[in-house]
């Protein structure tokens, strides 16, 4: 490949990656698209000198003059884009910069248009990191790096190779031209692109050391809200099935906490909002009221809960670590029931039925932390026969619309052999799991009992629809019982440790009221056919979903906290380390001897590779140890360079000379010793005896290798310190 | 008489008849027991060749003086073979090159073929002659002057042989005082003649051989070497120190030691040293518009260079 040619295909490459990001990040119209494709398809054909297609495309030049009104009607256009059609500066402005790319692609000529197009480029790659957060934009960033140094090093060869031709070498016979690629070997190429990566590497590395200050620009950033049905004041039965094929992702919930085997996670709900009025086709809520909970330090809101002190309850409950997509509704999740959540919130509020709600939607992504603590029947309570409900819940849990007979009789008939209230619940609960089948095909909408369609006559449905004949079969034989719906997550991702939560785990289920241990979590829905995904395009996504939460993790949402959280928890581990390094210094030394005698028995005949090995790792060792040593040897004979007399005269020496440079006579570095001496005696003639007798002893220990003895070591010490006593006593009068 | 009184009577003696030089006389002394030669420059009339004549005087050992003239040939001051007619074969006739110490008077004055010829008796203190290699007396010591303020029918010395002298002294005038002292003393006599020798050729040996034992320490032999590299690299000088050179300022540097009565060196000697030995060593650059072998100009240059090379603490 020539010079020129390579030197066009990597400026190409360089303008087409910032294209493209533009492109991604941005909706461009489609008539601007194709120009630019075309312009870059025309300036690709171009690099191929001898093709017949550039032949043409070489007579299919425009004028200088077309180009320029081009710019012209494409400024025009700027404006009438900016005021009229979108009437706003950055999609206006991105439209003029693709316009100016597809006139410098078209006018590659000249090597100041080459740069020009580095310029739009770089403009155009600035503009889609603005426009974007998402996880595509690093690839693009990556290859912009890469052709940006191969484009910038090719230039400087182009522009070296013009300026001065004749500095060719002409040496070689077939020989090449200046303008061949000799010169550019594997090794350049490898080189240029190792410097590209270390370039990334370094902004990525300035990136989080660069201290934080306040939240990141991209943070609050506007994005689309989800849509989301079943958390609003009334949803009509089967709202929730039409979202059932939807996959995108409403939350991730991870649970530090948590131990045991990660591949096969236990489902986990999500608990929303809970409904207690039913009107025969829409459940509603009429202890919406809420109430502001009140802030414990740190951003903790705690539900009061009977018995459990407001303090206690993070500590014994189950903690989630949720990250909550933007949604168009202002419900907090937890697993059931929420007691108490965490997070940068200005306040959180509650109904009286233990949902949570912030006070408006959020339009960015919200982390926070839950704590739930599960409920359970407690013992005295599973064999009751009756309960005596509160008058509270009597009005509010025990309301039944007019239904069918056959509803109240089915209810009768399944729980006629119960004992208990435990019992009855139970009864119910199996009832519906085995006699009915789960089918999302509902024409659920249109009818007019959706119901008692369900239990009665048609006997198919899902989550809702199971969630709300339970309620109702409950409430028949005098059960207090409400609808709860969220999500049930059961997708585990285990190359990040965490759920991912989709729009299609959108879920409706049922709890029961007991006195004294409270609402118990009731799902009568049995599992849904798993819709089935090749594996490996299962796996594949999910690593592709916790990239890109790691991605906004740490990069779009990095923070100062987050930096915070990184020394501190650097600091930790270095304890960690410590600890670990001491404890397993004394195991090793309890296994040494277990070791050899190991090692011992490996020496038998049938051990003798064993032994081989054995003996080829002790060799390692071995001579790992000797190069340590003599790395020690080394540092010991470099710090004998001086003996030990030489260096206290030294620091006499150097203590000398700083005490003279306190008093404004300082030792240049390439005055000797003497001269040094001769400038004292000359400004300070007062200091001389003292100097004088230092300075003997230092050359004559120094250079002379003369042994020094304590007495001289003590009278040079009191020679130091009367030289201190009369700068302080009396200032040199002669000192300059 | 140990060796510092030694040095000390030597001193003394050519300070009898070298008024006020005391510097002078010490380097002399100094490139003596270096084992080297000495370049004396300087205008005529200063007391080059007395330096040199009592120096000489002052050691009981053979002393030769040849006056360079344009018409000198090589075989005037190394010897020739003469056909002896008794023993029927050729006789080789030392020239004034065997003798302990040697005054080359003048020795610009003589063409490059003469000045070529003294090369190897120098540096190798032999000589060959019709493929025999006689050994010069030891010490041996060539003591060369030359007049600076004349051109005319002069052969400026090639690098070569400068390269090969140990050191170039300047004596410079006299103090008014000094120079009085000169003027009252009886004209008829030549006061070199009036001084006594105080050291033998085997005394020199033995001091020659003591300096060499000098000790230098290490950081400042690094010191000798970070001022020698410093002159290959600066860019008023076109050509910089050699090795030989950096090696003469080793052997002088020990050498003053032992004439300042010490057994180790100090940066001191090394610094002290650097612009008398290696001023004549490097050319200046033609380019910065100064006369290569200006004396003054190479020895501001290399006193330039000591002020930026630090000194080992």
């Amino acid at each position: 490949m020539r010079l020129d040619q390579a030197f066009r295909l990597s400026s190409i490459l360089l303008a087409a990656t910032s294209f493209a990001s533009l492109a991604l990040a941005i909706v461009l119209p489609q008539w601007l698209l194709t120009l630019a494709g075309v312009a870059f398809a025309m300036a690709l054909l171009r690099t191929n000198h001898a093709s017949l297609i550039s032949g043409l495309l070489l007579h299919l030049r425009f004028s200088a003059l077309t180009w320029n009104v081009f710019l012209l009607l494409a400024f025009v256009g700027f404006w009438i884009d900016l005021l009229l059609v979108s009437q706003e500066l950055l999609p206006a402005g991105i439209h003029f910069l693709v316009m100016l790319l597809v006139n410098k692609l078209s006018n590659l000529d000249q090597r100041r248009d080459f740069l020009h197009l580095y310029a739009i480029s770089l403009i155009a790659l600035l503009a889609s990191a603005a426009l974007t957060t998402q996880v595509w934009y690093a690839p693009f960033f990556l290859v912009y790096l890469v052709a940006g140094v191969w484009t910038l090093l090719l230039y400087h060869l182009v522009k070296e190779r013009d300026e001065y031709p004749g500095d060719q070498p002409t040496g070689i016979d077939e020989a090449p031209s200046p303008s061949s690629l000799a010169h550019i070997t594997s090794r350049f190429f490898w080189t240029t692109n190792a410097m590209a990566a270390g370039a990334f590497g370094l902004t990525v590395l300035f990136f989080f050391s660069i201290p934080r200050i306040g939240v990141g620009f991209f943070q609050n950033n506007h994005r689309e809200s989800l849509r989301t049905t079943g958390f609003t004041e009334q949803v009509d039965l089967g709202a929730i099935g039409p979202v059932k094929q939807d996959p995108s992702i409403v939350m991730r919930v991870e649970l530090p906490d948590a131990v045991g085997d990660e591949s096969r996670r236990e489902p986990l709900y999500l608990r929303g909002v809970a409904y207690n009025q039913y009107n025969g086709k829409s459940w509603s809520n009429s202890l919406s009221h809420r109430r502001m909970l009140t802030e414990l330090p740190q951003g903790t809101f705690t539900l009061r809960t009977p018995g459990i002190k407001p303090s206690a309850a993070p500590a014994r409950g189950l903690r989630q670590e949720i990250l909550l997509e933007p949604l168009d509704t202002a419900v907090l999740f937890g697993a059931p029931l929420p007691v108490s959540v965490k997070g940068n919130f200005l306040s959180v509020q509650s109904d009286l039925m233990g949902s949570l709600h912030l006070p408006f939607p959020s339009h960015t992504r919200i982390q926070y932390t839950a704590y739930s603590l599960p409920v359970t029947v407690i013992s005295t309570e599973a064999r009751a026969t009756a309960f005596l409900y509160p008058e509270f819940v009597v009005q509010q849990y025990l309301q039944v619309p007019a239904v069918d007979a056959r509803v109240i009789d089915l209810a009768r008939r399944v729980t006629q052999p119960a004992t208990s209230v435990s019992e009855t619940v139970r009864l119910i609960h199996t009832h519906l799991l085995t006699n009915y089948r789960y089918n999302l095909d509902v024409p659920s909408l249109q009818s007019a009992h959706p119901l008692e369609d369900f239990l009665l006559t048609r006997k198919t449905g899902y989550c809702e629809h199971y969630a709300t004949a339970m309620v109702m079969l409950l409430r028949t034989v005098g059960i207090p019982a409400r609808l709860v719906t969220g999500f049930l997550a059961t997708e585990w991702n285990e190359f990040g440790h965490y759920y991912t939560v989709r729009q299609r785990d959108a879920h409706a289920w049922v709890e029961v009221y007991f006195p004294q241990s409270g609402w118990i979590t009731m799902d009568p829905t049995p599992p849904a056919p798993d819709a089935t995904m090749p594996t490996w395009w299962q796996s594949a996504s999910s690593v592709m979903d916790s990239l890109r939460l790691k991605w906004d993790r740490l990069f779009v949402h990095y923070s100062a906290s987050d930096q915070f959280a990184v020394v501190q928890g650097i600091r930790e581990s270095g304890e960690v380390v410590r600890a670990k390094m001491s404890e397993s210094l004394t195991a090793m030394l309890g296994q040494g001897s277990t070791m050899l005698g190991r090692f011992m028995k490996a020496l038998t005949p049938a051990g003798i590779p064993q032994t081989a090995i054995f003996l080829i790792m002790a060799i390692g060792a071995s001579y790992v140890v000797m190069l340590m040593l003599r790395q020690l040897g080394n540092g010991a004979a470099r710090q004998d360079l001086y003996s030990a007399n030489q260096r206290v005269v030294i620091i006499l020496y150097s203590t000398m000379v700083d005490c003279f440079a306190q008093h404004g006579i300082v030792k240049p570095a390439s005055a000797t010793p003497l001269e040094f001496l001769r400038h004292v005696r000359e400004q300070w003639s007062e200091a001389w005896p003292s100097a004088d007798a230092l300075t003997h002893l230092y050359t004559r220990v120094r250079f002379g290798h003369a042994p020094l003895t304590a007495e001289e070591l003590s009278a040079a010490e009191s020679l130091l310190h009367r030289l201190r006593t009369l700068g302080r006593s009396a200032p040199p009068s002669q000192k300059r | 008489m140990n060796s510092s009184q030694s040095i000390k009577s030597l001193q003394d003696n050519i300070a009898q008849v070298i008024k006020g030089k005391a510097r002078v006389i010490e380097m002399a002394v100094v490139c003596l027991l270096a084992r080297g030669h000495l370049l004396i420059e300087d205008v005529p009339g200063v007391g080059k060749t007395t330096l040199a004549h009592s120096l000489a005087r002052s050691l009981d050992c053979s002393f030769k003086r040849i006056q360079f003239t344009s018409d000198l040939l090589p075989s005037d001051i190394v010897g020739i073979s003469v056909f002896n007619r008794q023993k029927q074969a050729f006789e080789f006739m030392p020239g004034p090159l065997f003798a302990n110490i040697v005054l080359a008077d003048e020795i610009n004055r003589t063409t490059p073929k003469t000045q070529s010829s003294l090369l190897e008796a120098m540096s190798e203190a032999q000589i060959s002659v019709d493929n025999h290699t006689h050994p010069l007396r030891q010490p041996f010591m060539v003591i060369a002057t030359q007049n600076p303020a004349e051109y005319h029918g002069t052969f400026p010395l090639p690098e070569s042989q400068l390269d090969r002298f140990l050191m170039r002294l300047r004596i410079g005038y006299p103090t008014p005082d000094e120079e009085k002292k000169v003027l009252d003393r009886p004209p008829s006599l030549h006061p070199a003649d009036e001084i006594q020798p105080v050291l033998n050729a085997q005394h020199i040996v033995d001091l020659q051989a003591q300096a060499e034992k000098v000790q230098m320490e290490d950081s400042l032999m690094d010191y000798l070497l970070a001022i020698v590299l410093a002159t290959r690299h600066n860019n008023l000088l076109s050509l910089g120190v050699s090795t030989r050179g950096a090696l003469a300022l080793c052997k002088a540097a020990k050498a003053l030691a032992l004439v300042r009565d010490r057994t180790y060196c100090l940066p001191e000697d090394i610094k002290e040293l650097a612009p008398t030995i290696l001023s004549h060593r490097v050319m200046l650059n033609r380019s910065q518009g100064v006369r290569t072998k200006s004396f003054e100009h190479t020895e501001r240059v290399i006193q330039d260079i000591l002020d930026s090379v630090p000194v080992p603490v």
